[in-house]
């Protein structure tokens, strides 16, 4: 690969997140839905890392997100949204696993009993591979569909992707114009997105 | 929905879309289901490459968030209507309460009209409250001695004696003066 120099286009990225907040505070709750769709993937991982139970990680990460819309005119801006949501997450994680610890006994049973919480880890065992298999096929489709794209539009979006250079930086390193590398962009999400759209129906 | 506006959110979510036209971009977003559709599945395959996919199908957050969302906005809009009933019962049962003092006193005769107005001249009013009976009278010197801030005490009534007339109005209560004369028995 051409050596390039690296230029991540976070100002930009925190600018388009910025409209959607401002749009979000003028009461659109459908630019409040492009947001969660943007970070679903990462505040439920970062939140299933404290809260191990997949279905109260679920419910969590949603009052996550309802937090995140009740406060949002506090969100001033002064950092990233996701820096923001973060804190959000990590707080709402937190008490999830305070109030676990504080509540022990759950729907009359004694979740430190060691046979029940057997059973429990049987139940949770039961639906954690559906979930882990889910997300595996999701990623094996990807990884196919990107393996079978053109070279150019499978480096551009790795490029984009992986190493998060700016489309410029991107030009340089392939050797072709700005507007060259985002219709390769483009064309290799539209691809793969296509592959995946019964995945995510 | 036409390749170039999926090439503009593709290039939006990566922060390289010209700023003119993000804005109306983001109104798309937030408008065309289709348009979100591929904003979500983009952010997907990004997440997947950067391996940040959840262990769980996350993209039920979404719909739930959108749920729970709905639920409360029409829990908030019954309490505005249960507040907005309350406040007219509470006016009803105020005026009710109000007519039954007024069938009351209809029927013990007890009701004061004042004996004469005389409108004299801007915005001064005179009165004439002499014709009163005992508990009007009693009342009206209460009322003008909470509301006058130059009038005097209660004490200072108890001992006065004399006039007989109250002039209500604007031009009544001079600042530094005796202010609106309290009624006299």
């Amino acid at each position: 690969m051409t050596a390039v120099t690296a230029t991540v286009s976070g100002t930009s990225k925190a600018e388009a997140d910025r409209l959607l907040v401002e749009r979000v505070k003028a009461g659109d709750r459908a630019a409040f839905n492009a947001l969660v769709l943007k970070y679903q993937q990462r505040v439920l991982k970062l939140v299933s890392r404290y809260v191990r139970d997949p279905e109260e990680a679920m419910d969590v990460a949603q009052e996550v997100f309802i937090r995140a819309y009740r406060a949002i005119h506090g969100f001033r801006g002064d950092s990233a949204f996701y820096t923001w949501l973060y804190r959000i997450a990590v707080n709402a994680a937190k008490n999830a696993i305070g109030a676990a610890t504080r509540n022990p006994v759950e729907g009359g049973l004694d979740v430190d009993d060691p046979e029940l919480g057997e059973v429990q880890r049987k139940m949770t065992d039961v639906s954690s591979p559906e979930r882990l298999l889910y997300t595996e096929e999701l990623k094996q489709t990807i990884s196919s569909a990107i393996e079978e794209l053109p070279p150019e539009l499978r480096r551009a979006i790795l490029l984009r992707e992986i190493e998060g250079l700016s489309y410029e930086a991107i030009a340089e390193a392939m050797d072709c114009p700005v507007g060259t590398v985002r219709s390769r962009i483009f064309r290799a999400r539209d691809a793969i997105a296509k592959r995946i759209k019964p995945l995510l129906e | 929905m036409s390749d170039l506006l999926r090439e503009q959110l593709s290039s939006f979510m990566d922060g390289e879309l010209p700023a003119e036209e993000c804005e109306l971009l983001v109104k798309r977003i937030a408008a065309s289901g289709e348009l979100s559709d591929s904003w979500h599945a983009y952010h997907v395959i990004g997440d997947a490459l950067r391996d940040q996919l959840a262990p769980g199908s996350a993209q039920d957050l979404a719909p739930r968030v959108g749920r729970a969302l709905d639920e409360q906005r029409p829990r908030r809009r019954s309490l505005r209507r249960f507040g907005t009933v309350a406040a007219a019962v509470a006016v009803l049962g105020l005026a009710g309460l109000a007519g039954a003092l007024i069938s009351r006193q209809i029927g013990t005769g007890q009701v004061f009209t004042p004996g004469g107005v005389n409108h004299q001249g801007g915005d001064s009013v005179h009165v004439n409250w002499r014709q009163a009976p005992s508990p009007v009278r009693s009342e009206l010197n209460r009322y003008l001695l909470m509301h006058d801030p130059y009038g005097v005490t209660p004490q200072g009534l108890a001992s006065e004696n004399g006039s007989s007339t109250a002039t209500a109005g604007a031009a009544g209560g001079a600042p530094g003066g005796g202010g609106r004369e309290p009624y006299r028995h």
